[in-house]
């Protein structure tokens, strides 16, 4: 009986052992399919950096955020590279002035830029104009200074001790603009605010102003109207206290010293978008009708105004 | 498998059957466990994919690799995370953070908005790759690195209970065995070792029921039952050899006791004629007339015992039945009956029982009749006042004659054999053990039968009963 009892409880264990091993071995065999591939320590600043030889290298300031900049610009970025013969590089420096450094040391080849970028950058006259946008309102566009749609503020000079959001150091509309205005009306930009804050787009600008963050932001008129068009909501959550003269369109501008055969062909890219369905729906989409020939004299409200903000800015500002 | 015993057909069977459910059973279970497993790691790892895409979009538009990588690091110090990277829109690693390391090639298979996941092995562990398009893969894919060696552990723990399952199993199918040989198997040796002795087995040796299955018991008494068959047909045919050799020697015996008979019989006949011709001679001594008629009883006693010989070896040839009246059959019998009854002792009742016929051989019918009559006349001489009874009677299909006497009646045991031929209670020399064999053979010829009633006789004595087809007019 003793032994009887042993032989079975050895038979079924070995028997149990014995069936999970070819479980084990079948298991094994399924798996041996999985690939195997090296870990590889890499230490981030190691990691090269690619290469842009050969490439457009296409740079859009960010009047709105950079993730709507690059959804907004992938398409015309990638058509204009094509029609050039190049692959692209969309560049998104951080500020206005990272753009028009990169252009000023040729590491960029065409950029979309703000009215301020071109006027800062005419001083060292390393940056060409090459094309103009003409919107679907015209050529022109403005600085809105807006406030909360519940806000009691009715003018500029009731701004005094507020909170406004900028967008950019260089931007026309997001900063010179009503800082120039603010010196008219016999303020001192520097000290009138409690606080600014640079918001680096005007979408974010907009949305501070919403969401009654700050008081007061100083805005492109073109992104508001994006803006409204996207959001029709938006016109109940903010208002215009005050709006400028019109300024010229923000222009596409290379290098002063391009390669001008590189130059013609961007030129011709440009002017020739709107000639064909997908380019047309392209420019649509931001709000552009087309590309035309670039005229400095479209500036010269804006040049005067930057003078004057130069003229009377003696420090720059925080 | 042919010549195995049951019991190792058993363990084969079982234990290829346990196999052949427990290891595809183990591996669904185990694939199950870590599909599910993979799953929700997949799952994980497409939420924090969709994270990271999200948060990494400004820092590499903006190519702020300080955020990113902050972005980076902290995805990467969640639970069972192994690495995170980021791969640029021409598919060249970016960003990365890691634990050990990030793989190297690790190709992306689609360009689809949803997560594709991939599994291998790196950095000495089973690893989940779950990539994540940024801003629809315009922009590049994150990779996050899940470890699934959890995954692979549970499996392996149900590998080792699925396991021990097995060896439960095994276990049970080797206890079942068991208990299969005993309820089975060895009653079925046994059975088997005394079948094979079947011919010399002992008379009072059965197959035992040694307490196995319903069925083995039930194929245990069949066997009993038909070795019970075997032998009762064996001794019937054993009797059966007797009887046929009893029937020759009979039939032997018949063809010599007619022949001796017919031989016997006709001089017989002579010497009978010629003592009624003396012993009408008028002048006869009287020494003669005290003896002639001991002579006669003496002749007619040889005659009647011939005629019975004769009777019995003739009692198997066919007749023709005939169509008799029985009322006239008891008038004739009565009349040859009355001088053979001791003057007159015996007292005979005739009972008819109303006009009917029957099909019979009327010789042979007066025959058994007086046979009938004689043998109770001899059995109701015991009693002081002697009777035999002869009554009629017929319904449908029969016609019923029964004698009946008042003598002491056939005992139980002899009741079987009263028709047997040669068998006789008288003492040696009174009789042949042939009259009612005979009789029986006579009726029997013509469709009838004589039987000794299990009734009790009328007169309290032994009751014969004669039973003949009726004739229908």
């Amino acid at each position: 009986m003793f032994r009887q009892v042993a032989r079975t409880i050895i038979f079924s264990v070995a028997v149990g052992l014995a069936g999970t091993a070819v479980t084990q071995a079948v298991r094994s065999l399924a798996d041996w399919g999985e690939p195997r591939v090296e870990l590889v320590r890499t230490r981030s600043v190691d990691l090269p950096q690619p290469s842009d030889e050969g490439r457009l290298r296409f740079a859009v300031a960010g009047r709105v955020s950079a993730e709507t900049t690059f959804s907004g610009y992938r398409d015309l970025v990638r058509m204009i590279s094509m029609a050039v013969g190049r692959d692209d590089t969309f560049v998104l420096p951080p500020s206005y002035a990272d753009v028009r450094s990169a252009l000023e040391r040729k590491e960029i080849d065409v950029a979309l830029v703000c009215t301020g970028t071109y006027l800062h950058s005419m001083a060292a006259g390393r940056i060409r104009l090459l094309v103009q946008p003409e919107f679907a309102d015209g050529l022109e566009y403005r600085c809105m200074v807006i406030v909360p749609g519940g806000s009691a503020t009715g003018s500029l000079g009731d701004l005094r001790g507020k909170t406004i959001a900028f967008t950019d150091h260089e931007s026309n509309t997001g900063y010179l603009a009503p800082c120039v205005k603010l010196y008219d009306l016999g303020f001192e930009p520097g000290t009138f605010f409690r606080k600014s804050v640079f918001t680096g787009s005007h979408d974010r600008s907009i949305q501070a102003v919403a969401a009654e963050i700050v008081d007061a932001a100083a805005i492109d008129s073109l992104v508001f109207a994006s803006m409204r068009r996207a959001n029709p909501g938006i016109e109940r959550r903010v208002r215009a206290i005050w709006t400028s003269e019109p300024f010229g369109p923000p222009p596409v501008v290379v290098p002063s010293d391009i390669d001008p055969q590189l130059e013609r062909a961007l030129r011709q890219a440009f002017l020739s978008l709107h000639e064909d369905r997908e380019g047309r729906a392209t420019l649509a989409k931001l709000g552009i009708r087309r590309f035309i020939e670039p005229s400095h004299e479209r500036y010269s409200g804006a040049i005067e105004m930057f003078e004057k903000y130069r003229s009377r800015s003696a420090e720059a500002w925080p | 498998m042919n010549g195995w015993s049951l019991e190792r057909i058993c363990v084969w069977t079982g234990t290829a059957s346990l196999f052949a459910i427990f290891l595809p059973g183990a591996l669904y279970a185990i694939r199950v466990i870590t599909n599910a497993e993979d799953a929700a790691l997949s799952e994980k790892g497409r939420t924090l994919g969709a994270v990271v895409a999200e948060q990494v979009i400004e820092p590499m538009l903006l190519d702020n690799r300080l955020a990113l990588q902050d972005v980076l690091d902290k995805v990467r110090r969640q639970e069972g995370v192994r690495y995170v990277c980021l791969k640029d829109s021409r598919g060249k690693l970016a960003a990365c953070a890691s634990a050990r390391g990030c793989p190297r090639d690790l190709p992306d298979r689609s360009s689809s908005a949803d997560g594709s996941v991939r599994r291998f092995r790196g950095g000495g562990e089973r690893l989940l790759d779950i990539a994540t398009p940024v801003l629809s893969g315009q922009i590049g894919r994150i990779h996050i690195g899940i470890s699934r060696e959890r995954a692979i552990r549970m499996g392996d723990n149900m590998l080792w209970a699925t396991g021990a399952l097995l060896a439960l199993g095994m276990a049970a199918m080797l206890c079942g065995v068991h208990l299969i040989a005993n309820r089975i198997a060895r009653p079925l040796r046994e059975l088997e070792r005394m079948v094979s002795r079947l011919p010399d087995l002992p008379a009072d040796e059965s197959v035992a029921i040694v307490g196995g299955t319903h069925e083995v018991n039930a194929l245990a008494q069949g066997f009993n039952d038909m070795i019970r068959r075997l032998r009762n047909l064996t001794r019937e045919q054993s009797e059966t050899l007797d009887r046929m050799v009893h029937t020759e020697r009979l039939a032997a015996i018949g063809e010599l006791a007619a022949g001796l008979a017919h031989e016997i019989h006709n001089p017989l006949d002579g010497m009978l004629e010629c003592l009624r011709y003396l012993d009408t001679d008028p002048e006869k001594s009287a020494r003669a007339e005290r003896y002639y008629p001991l002579l006669r009883d003496g002749l007619e006693r040889i005659a009647r015992t011939m005629r019975q010989m004769l009777g019995f070896a003739r009692s198997g040839q066919q007749v023709q039945p005939e169509v008799c009246p029985i009322g006239e059959l008891l008038t004739e019998i009565e009349l040859m009956i009355k001088p053979r009854l001791s003057g007159g002792r015996i007292r005979l009742n005739v009972l008819s029982g109303g006009p009917c016929a029957c099909l019979c051989n009327r010789d042979g019918l007066a025959q058994a009749t007086l046979n009938l009559v004689l043998n109770a006349a001899e059995a109701a001489e015991t009693n002081d006042r002697p009777e035999v009874r002869i009554e009629t009677a017929c319904d449908e299909r029969w016609v019923y004659l029964s004698v009946a006497d008042n003598g002491p009646g056939v005992s139980a045991e002899l009741r079987a054999k009263v028709f047997d031929a040669f068998f006789t209670t008288k003492p040696t020399g009174k009789g042949t053990g042939l009259g009612l064999s005979v009789s029986r053979q006579i009726i029997r010829a013509v469709g009838g039968d004589i039987e000794l009633t299990d009734a009790a006789s009328p007169l309290g004595g032994a009751c014969f009963r004669i039973r003949l087809p009726k004739a229908h007019s």
